[in-house]
Order: C-alpha cells, then sequence, then structure tokens
C-alpha cells in the first residue's frame, strides 16, 4: 500500500472504515501517523483534507460547493440518513460492528409493516429504486446501495446473507446528532 | 378443550400476548383468553399474563425469569449467626452440624446466583425482540439490585471470614476453602455492575438516536429538511465530500473561470510549488573559449645543409645556434635546445664531413669542424 494507492480509494469519495475487512490494508495505513500526515498533507494541495473521526477515515473539500456538488452531497447523505433509519426501526439496537442477515432482514421487515405501514414510505423514498411494487428487490438494492457506500460489507464474499455494520455508520448518527440538537 | 386448541387460541391471539409479555397494558381482551384456557388473570382492574405463562415462556426460551429476584441471604446469614451463639451456649456438635451444612448449603446458593445473574445479563443485552424501552428497564432493575447484592456479598464474606472462624477446626477448614472460591464471585459481581451500566448507556444513547433519526428521516421524506440541508453545506470542510464517485477513481478537480485567469493560476501554482527566480539579465559568457593561434615551428635541415656546405664553419654547434633556422625559437627560449638537436644530426648524417676536435667549446660542447 503506496500513498498512490491510498489516494486513488479514498478519492472516490469513500468512508474508509478500520472494521472493514475489505480495506484493513489502507486503514492499518492511515492509522499510522507517518503514513496520514503524507497523505493529508498530499490531499491538502489540492484543496482536499484527509479527516479522522471514530474509527473512520474520509476525504473533505475545502473550499465551497457549486450547486451540483450541493445538490448530489444533501442527496447521498439525506438517502443514507433515511436507510439508516429504515435498518434501526428493524434492528433499534445495531450499531457498528453487529452483523445482519439479508433473509431476516425481509421477515423483520414484514412484520413491522403490520403494525406500522410509515416504514413503508422509508423504502419506497429511494429515487433509485424504480420498481416499487418488489419488496425484496427494494430491500435488496438498498442492501446493495449501503454496501457500495461502505456501511455494511459482506462478512464473506461467497455468503450474500451476512453482512457487518462498519464504523462508517457512526459519521451518518453524528449528522442526525448535530440537525436534531435543537429538538431536544 | 385439548392441547391442539391451546396452541392454536394462543396462536390467534400472538400478537396480543407478545404485547402483554413486553409489558404493554391490554386492553378488551378476548373472552376466551380469560375463561376458557386463563392464560390472564385479573390483578387491580387490569388483565396481565398469568404467572405459570410467564415462567413457562421463559423457561422455553431459556431465560432467567424476569422478576428473579436474585437473594441476598440475609436470612441465612442471620441464622448462621443465631446458631454460632447457640453452639458457644451449649456446645452441641449438631447444631454445628447444621452451620456446616448451612454454610456449604450458602455456598451453592451464591454459586448459583452468579451463574444466574451472569445468564439475566446475557439474556438482556442479546435480546432483540424485546422493545428498547423494556430493555432498558429491565437492565436498570438488574444493575439496582446488583448494587445491593455487592454490599451484602461483602457481608457474607465478612461472616465467612471473621465471624465463624475459630469455632471448629474443620469449620474453618471448610471456610477457608469456600472464600477463595469465592473469589471468583466477587470480581464477576464487580463485572457485572459495569457490564451493565454500559449497556445502560449504550442502549439509551442508541434509544435517543433512533428517535432523532426517525424525526429526521421523516422531514427528509416530506421535504422539510432545512435543517439537515443548511447543516450540509454550512459544514462542508468537515463532512464528507468528493465532487463526484468515480468507478475509475481519481478526483476531477474542474477549476472555475476565476481560477483559470493566469494570474490567479500563477499564484495558486506559486504557493504548491517553489518556484526558483530567474535573473533577467542573461550571462554573456560564452562557454567557450576561442583558442590562441598557434605557429608551428620547425628547423628546415635543408637550408642549414646548403648554408653549412656554403661556409664550413670551424665550429657547427655555434654556427647553427646563430643560423636563422635556429634564431627563430629565440622567442620561446628553447634555441639551444633545437640547436644541440639539429647539431647531433648533422655530426650523425654527416659524418664524412666533419672533423671533431679535441677540444670543447665555451657551450661544452665538443667542437666540430666541418671541411
Amino acid at each position: 500500500m503506496d500513498i498512490a494507492k491510498a489516494f486513488e480509494i479514498l478519492s472516490q469519495g469513500k468512508i474508509i472504515s478500520s472494521n472493514s475487512s475489505n480495506y484493513s490494508e489502507i486503514s492499518n495505513m492511515l492509522l499510522t501517523d507517518s503514513f496520514y500526515n503524507e497523505v493529508d498533507e498530499l490531499v491538502q494541495k489540492i484543496g482536499y483534507r484527509l479527516i479522522e473521526e471514530a474509527g473512520y477515515f474520509y476525504l473533505a473539500k475545502k473550499n465551497k460547493l457549486n450547486t451540483t456538488e450541493q445538490q448530489n452531497f444533501i442527496k447521498k447523505n439525506s438517502d443514507l440518513i433515511i436507510a439508516i433509519s429504515f435498518l434501526r426501526q428493524l434492528y433499534p439496537r445495531l450499531d457498528r460492528g453487529n452483523s445482519i442477515s439479508f433473509i431476516d432482514t425481509v421477515v423483520n421487515y414484514g412484520n413491522i409493516k403490520r403494525d406500522d405501514s410509515s416504514i413503508r414510505d422509508k423504502l419506497s423514498y429511494f429515487s433509485w429504486i424504480k420498481n416499487k411494487d418488489d419488496e425484496k428487490g427494494m430491500m435488496e438494492q438498498l442492501f446493495k446501495h449501503l454496501e457500495d457506500k461502505n456501511i455494511i460489507e459482506k462478512i464473506q464474499v461467497s455468503n450474500t446473507d451476512k453482512y457487518k455494520v462498519l464504523n462508517s455508520i457512526s459519521y451518518y448518527l453524528s449528522i442526525v446528532d448535530t440537525v436534531e440538537k435543537g429538538e431536544e | 378443550m385439548k392441547h391442539i386448541d391451546l396452541i392454536k387460541t394462543l396462536y390467534a391471539n400472538r400478537h396480543l400476548i407478545d404485547s402483554a409479555f413486553n409489558g404493554e397494558d391490554i386492553e378488551n381482551l378476548p373472552s376466551e383468553l380469560i375463561d376458557d384456557i386463563g392464560v390472564f388473570q385479573k390483578v387491580a382492574k387490569k388483565y396481565e399474563l398469568s404467572d405459570m405463562y410467564v415462567q413457562f415462556a421463559n423457561t422455553m426460551l431459556k431465560r432467567v425469569d424476569a422478576n428473579y429476584t436474585f437473594g441476598d441471604y440475609n436470612e441465612e446469614i442471620k441464622l448462621l449467626i443465631k446458631q454460632k451463639e447457640d453452639y458457644l451456649g451449649t456446645g452441641d456438635l449438631d447444631i454445628l452440624n447444621r452451620i456446616k451444612s448451612l454454610v456449604r448449603t450458602l455456598y451453592k446458593k451464591i454459586e448459583q446466583r452468579d451463574i444466574l445473574i451472569n445468564a439475566r445479563i446475557n439474556d438482556i443485552i442479546n435480546d432483540n425482540d424485546l422493545s428498547i424501552e423494556r430493555i432498558i428497564k429491565d437492565a436498570q432493575d438488574v444493575d439496582s439490585r446488583i448494587g445491593e447484592l455487592i454490599e451484602a456479598h461483602s457481608e457474607n464474606l465478612k461472616i465467612f471470614g471473621k465471624e465463624l472462624r475459630g469455632i471448629d477446626d474443620e469449620l474453618d477448614e471448610i471456610l477457608v476453602s469456600i472464600s477463595i472460591d469465592m473469589l471468583p464471585f466477587t470480581n464477576n459481581i464487580h463485572q457485572y455492575n459495569k457490564r451493565l451500566s454500559d449497556f445502560i448507556l449504550r442502549t439509551e444513547k442508541r434509544k435517543q438516536e433512533n428517535k432523532k433519526l426517525s424525526s429526521l428521516a421523516f422531514k427528509i421524506i416530506k421535504e422539510q429538511d432545512y435543517e439537515l440541508k443548511s447543516l450540509l453545506l454550512s459544514n462542508t470542510q468537515l463532512y464528507h465530500h468528493t465532487i463526484k464517485e468515480r468507478r475509475i477513481g481519481f478526483v476531477q478537480y474542474l477549476p472555475n473561470l476565476l481560477e483559470l485567469k493566469r494570474t490567479t493560476f500563477l499564484e495558486a501554482l506559486s504557493r504548491v510549488i517553489n518556484v526558483q527566480k530567474v535573473e533577467r539579465k542573461a550571462n554573456n559568457e560564452k562557454p567557450y573559449k576561442i583558442s590562441d593561434e598557434t605557429t608551428f615551428k620547425a628547423v628546415k635541415l635543408d637550408n642549414i645543409y646548403q648554408d653549412i656546405n656554403k661556409d664550413k664553419p670551424e665550429d657547427v654547434y655555434k654556427y647553427i645556434l646563430k643560423h636563422k633556422e635556429i634564431i627563430k625559437f629565440k622567442e620561446d627560449g628553447t634555441d639551444k635546445n633545437y640547436a644541440f638537436k639539429t647539431y647531433l644530426t648533422v655530426v650523425q648524417d654527416e659524418r664524412n664531413n666533419i672533423v671533431f676536435n679535441k677540444n670543447f667549446n665555451n657551450k661544452q660542447i665538443r667542437i666540430a669542424k666541418w671541411i
């Protein structure tokens, strides 16, 4: 793992969690101060900052965003907040390091929906889910989305049922916490 | 009613029974659940799940009964003290045997209690079916009971370690052995306390998070998420962002018009790289040097022979030294050198025309006469 490789991964907009198996090499390297500083120094030169928070790393932009960037940024965060809220409605104590099963989630969804139909609104919120009739298909897409955004990852590549919740979930929870502070 | 009918009735009312099991108040209870099978009991004008059913459910679910009270064994301790006094007063060996038996029983109970507390805590922590409120409540109850038990436990240790000592050798032996075996329980009970307190804190935090999450999710869906938007836009320097997520990787930074202006661009560039200042005045020193004109000088022997034949000198060396072919070397200071070389050549080549004198001239060179 050298700086170029680390930069390539971070520049894709990924949040690298230190409990991720897929990115264990880069997260271990970033935990080394000297490597972290080197990468930070490099990205600072092109207007970014390398940020480390509780168990995850990401790149932040120093300058103001333009309108398109703003829209994408808001959409991405809103989508993930809804997705995490959906998972927490099914598993109220779900947190980083826990594992979830896709099949259990589908069953759980069915049970919860009977009592509280509002959970369906969350699932049908996402604009990237086209077919809103097939609920299992929708949940497959939701899991895929969460996996793409590095919030969950397969515990084993061959097993499409068991997923691990990554540290990056805390990033979104902390945004929610900040926004809703005034509501307390 | 047959057993199969009982199962059917339970299944038909499963949500209601489950709510009651989770501690919710139940209203409008179907009569079959009261009259036919007695799953519910009326307690103080309210219907609650019968104790028998709760015990059954917990046994089946391999839980410690949520209402199980972990004993502090104060009664047993009081009894032990009383028996000690009786024995000291009477010396009755039966009382001593009862004390020994009670000490063993008490140890067994404490060991059992340790296992049950552990099981109960595991139940609480791993139970994903109960509502989060119920779980926090359960954890708090057990935690406060453990607090009481920690105090009682240190009392128990004092009785085992001091009060009952010294009345009988065999009893002392039992007490020493039990005290050693109790050490892990002392350690455990403090750990349970810590584990539960941590758990309660974590779960409370998640409960708060869930509340906020569902509130914000609702706002996003209803497009009333102004706070979220303004937070995200005001703090981009803190939040995760790259312009576009690309499958291939690499950030594409598209410069805006201002950045494209030559002066701004140069300024930005000069901040990033360290440019060496170049002197405006060019150095006109040429990197090469015009070589000096060199004249090649040589002795033309033919001229010398010609002249030497004509003049027939008495001393060949002195003649050559003054010959114009040699004089031209005088400015370099090499005339004597060339003269001697020429002299040697001449005397060598023209041996027949030369007669050597026995004497040397004033240059210490043998005088040779041309004939």
